[in-house]
């Protein structure tokens, strides 16, 4: 373990440029090139503006309704992109992983840092719609490092099951799309785990994401926050889920390179 | 982007450059394996006894020196590339052990690093920093990999565009501007034109007097009597033969 470790930290600077890489090439061929970072969340925000303030009338979440949904949305991504990219990650690069002698779990990691990094790219859209609103934010804002860090560790964990995985089991990006579909759902995203009654509540934090949005949530509307249970729920979730994910990796690294 | 020197394996004086003891790997031979829940079970070894799977190696054991030039000879299908996959640390193995004293600069699946929607010059620093190559480093070498690749005026030009002979040879440049002791080459000679093979040819002699050890994995007997001083004879999976390379060679051209 300690030995992994050092390898990680020595791993590090290459994971650094991977990433680099990989932010590189999505947009090297593109005349907007790294705005497009800020136009996609910010073209939602717009349409969600219309359909869910202008157009429906809804009984679910607090105005603004985009400021409302739009941070949950945007860590939902980080998630979803995060884990259907690590369910591929050895299979897409198999060339450059059977190229180069490098510690094997920096493949998922690196997918789990490249969707983080275009989570934070995104961020300032958040605060753009808060001005536009004339949203202040709260004293939870200052909890958004510790909701970062339970969901990095949550991805991590789960992209490290994933990744030798989707080599053994072909049929695993079709049922990890099924799963994300009902994740989009079952988390918090256009509602609000207050909006949900005591006794289903229980049921629906076991989804460490809702603990998670729920604390980003937390910064702009602290009225809505249902409490501290949630995120421990989370957070030891994603401590289980670092542990069995590095463990099931180092088993099935082996066999998954062979079918590479 | 600079690694540290813990990235680069350190070379131990007075030890084999490979030792390889015992070495043995399993596939399965469908392409749907049934179940991988033995691995989970077990410590992730392939060791159960599996009727419809097969050795590609086994029982192989045997030690190169450093500076040493070794061919490894075979039909196709005798498991010369996975042995060298797992010299590289690319697949791992199921029995025994591969020992590896110092870096190993692999020239396999050459081009994998690259990517094509980047330029020459922006591939050329990610690749070489892949390998463990820092900026420092890569600054002192950088013309003389752009010149051995003789792409000079299509370093701005993304990779997708440039011709498949243009791909390996950047990407053998770059590979063979490493530091590490071990060069590990598979069929890569075979390709490019009579002028980059003769190029080729005078870099590995450039940095086998240097003395770097070779292991080539090759069809080619001009190029094994050329560079090498040993041959590994693989026969189904096993080894057959080590020795000078001349008997080796003999001995396969008979079978």
């Amino acid at each position: 373990m300690s030995q992994s470790l050092s390898n990680f930290r020595a791993a590090a600077p290459i994971l650094r440029l991977l990433v680099r890489r990989d932010l590189k090439v999505r947009y090297a061929d593109s005349l907007l090139g790294w705005l497009w970072s800020f136009v996609e969340p910010l073209s939602l925000a717009a349409i969600f503006y219309v359909v869910f303030t202008l157009l429906l009338d809804r009984g679910l979440g607090v105005d603004p309704y985009v400021l409302f949904m739009l941070p949950a949305l945007l860590a939902w991504q980080w998630t979803a992109g995060s884990l259907s990219g690590a369910a591929k990650s050895l299979t897409k690069d198999k060339r450059l992983v059977g190229a180069v002698r490098l510690p094997r779990a920096i493949w998922p990691m690196r997918t789990v840092l490249v969707k983080a990094c275009e989570f934070f790219l995104a961020l300032p859209v958040v605060v753009v719609v808060a001005a536009f609103f004339g949203h202040a934010p709260g004293i939870m804002i200052l909890a958004l490092p510790l909701a970062v860090l339970i969901q990095a560790t949550l991805l991590m964990g789960l992209a490290l099951m994933l990744s030798p995985i989707g080599v053994l089991v072909t049929d695993t990006s079709n049922v990890l799309a099924l799963l994300l579909r009902l994740g989009f759902y079952g988390s918090p995203i256009f509602w609000g785990l207050s909006d949900v009654p005591d006794r289903y509540q229980r049921f629906l934090i076991i989804n460490p994401m809702a603990g998670i949005i729920d604390l980003y949530r937390a910064a702009w509307f602290p009225d809505t926050f249902a409490g501290w249970t949630p995120v421990a729920v989370a957070a030891a979730v994603a401590v289980v889920a670092l542990v069995v994910g590095a463990r099931i990796f180092s088993k099935l690294e082996r066999p998954a390179l062979k079918e590479l | 982007m600079d690694v540290p020197q813990t990235m680069r394996r350190p070379v131990l004086p007075g030890r084999p450059a490979i030792s390889v003891d015992g070495l043995g790997i399993h596939f399965s031979k469908h392409r749907r394996r049934a179940l991988f829940l033995r691995e989970l079970l077990s410590k992730g070894k392939d060791t159960a006894p599996d009727r419809s799977g097969f050795w590609p190696l086994r029982d192989v054991s045997f030690a190169v020196a450093p500076g040493e030039a070794v061919g490894v000879v075979g039909v196709n299908g005798s498991g010369k590339s996975t042995l060298l996959r797992l010299i590289a640390g690319v697949l791992l193995p199921d029995e025994g052990s591969v020992e590896v004293n110092g870096g190993v600069a692999p020239l396999i699946e050459i081009t994998g690093g690259f990517a094509s929607e980047l330029t020459g010059r922006e591939n050329i620093s990610v690749v070489s920093a892949l390998h463990g190559l820092n900026k420092k480093q890569l600054a002192e070498r950088f013309d003389k990999i752009v010149e051995f690749a003789d792409i000079e005026s299509f370093l701005d030009t993304p990779f997708r565009h440039y011709s498949s002979g243009m791909r390996v040879r950047l990407a053998f440049s770059v590979i063979a501007h490493l530091d590490e002791p071990i060069l590990l080459v598979d069929e890569v000679l075979a390709v490019g034109d009579k002028r980059f093979r003769e190029r080729c040819h005078e870099m590995i002699d450039a940095l086998l007097a240097a003395g770097r050890t070779l292991f080539l994995v090759s069809h080619s007997e001009a190029d094994l009597r050329r560079f090498c001083t040993r041959g590994l004879l693989l026969e189904r999976g096993g080894l057959a033969a080590d020795g000078p390379i001349e008997e080796v060679l003999e001995r396969y051209l008979a079978s």
